[in-house]
């Protein structure tokens, strides 16, 4: 299904300012590395960080133009979202809404993971 | 050369909205995010908490929004300190933005500071601002799948307001289900279904409000990330 002109260009602002902070970040790895180029980045996507791929590669491709990271690679990686159940205890993995507890099927879940963005590792040249 | 990175691309806002936090101890002042869509009713929400509250407690107001100051001056008119934050068409505000104005407070004399975030949904779930807890503002008017749609807003939250229920014979939503589709995402969820318009339901909010002011420090919930 399209995605309506004001959704896509709320997306996009938010891909936007991730992709600032993303570029930020790895400026900064490169110097402490002395790299001069970033070729390939593998990020881990928390299913609940609100982020969509598509939109922070678009965005992320844009502002990296004349920077170490022009025409780097990004892999994705999809992380579930980790939680502990606030009623049992149980810890566990679920990879879609609602987040129910297995054990205890109570909606209890404190979220341990799975709403961020993570650089994992990237490959670049000195 | 292969580089191993682990690190959070919001970690720069993390680690902002933490000093933020400590701020915000340090001064006793507690610390509200309020979420909704555009609409949703939040200034009203808000309008509603500050006539009630303003005469007991002191309350300061931060605005976000992509643009002008309406929502500023609907509160400064309150006689209450208020800080606009004009996001220039940015989505949610960040805990950058929130360190740079707290100067313009005098915060070792407020009890309570209320952001009011960008009207959206998606994006400000995902920026920890140093807030001690998250209220969403939802109106029937939105429709009731709200819940199963945007779930990191209901999860990471304390309260649920449900705003415009005057307007529920013209709408199909039905308050039992929409309820009870909140409590699937997050049963620990307070709900407080209310007409800021009609100033209805409100009290049980009042009420819930002053009781969660009450607390000490120990006590808030918060969600450090």
């Amino acid at each position: 299904m399209a995605i309506s002109r004001l959704k896509a260009v709320y997306l996009l602002m938010h891909e936007f300012s991730l992709a600032q902070e993303m570029l930020s970040m790895l400026e900064q790895i490169a110097l402490e590395h002395r790299l001069k180029k970033i070729t390939k980045i593998t990020l881990q996507l928390g299913i609940l960080s609100n982020v969509v791929p598509e939109a922070l590669e678009f965005a992320f491709a844009s502002l990296a133009k004349d920077t170490i990271c022009e025409g780097a690679e990004l892999v994705w990686e999809k992380v579930p979202v980790l939680a502990r159940c606030q009623s049992c205890g149980e810890e566990y993995a679920a990879a879609s809404a609602p987040f129910a507890c297995p054990r205890c099927q109570n909606a209890q879940a404190r979220i341990l993971d799975g709403t961020h963005v993570t650089v994992a590792n990237l490959e670049g040249e000195g | 050369m292969f580089v191993e990175v682990n690190k959070n691309i919001l970690e720069n806002n993390e680690a902002i909205a933490q000093q933020n936090r400590q701020i915000f101890r340090h001064h006793r002042v507690k610390v509200i995010n309020l979420l909704g869509s555009p609409g949703a009713g939040k200034t009203s929400f808000l309008e509603a908490i500050l006539e009630e509250m303003s005469r007991k407690y002191r309350v300061g107001v931060i605005e976000g929004d992509l643009s002008t100051s309406l929502d500023a001056q609907r509160i400064a008119r309150l006689g209450v300190p208020v800080v606009q934050i004009n996001t220039q068409g940015g989505c949610h505000l960040d805990s950058r933005m929130i360190a740079e104005v707290l100067s313009r407070f005098d915060l070792a004399s407020l009890d309570l500071l209320i952001i009011e975030n960008v009207g959206n949904l998606v994006c400000p779930a995902a920026f920890d601002l140093g807030e001690d807890m998250k209220i969403v503002v939802l109106s029937v008017a939105e429709g009731g799948d709200k819940p199963a749609k945007y779930p990191r807003t209901f999860l990471e939250a304390e309260a649920v307001v449900i705003n415009k229920i005057d307007l529920l014979p013209f709408t199909d939503v039905d308050l039992p289900s929409l309820e009870q589709e909140l409590l699937t995402v997050n049963s620990r969820l307070q709900i407080f279904p209310v007409s800021c318009r009609q100033k209805e339901g409100l009290a049980p909010w009042h009420k819930w409000l002053e009781a969660w002011l009450g607390k000490s420090e120990g006590e808030v919930g918060h969600h450090a990330g």
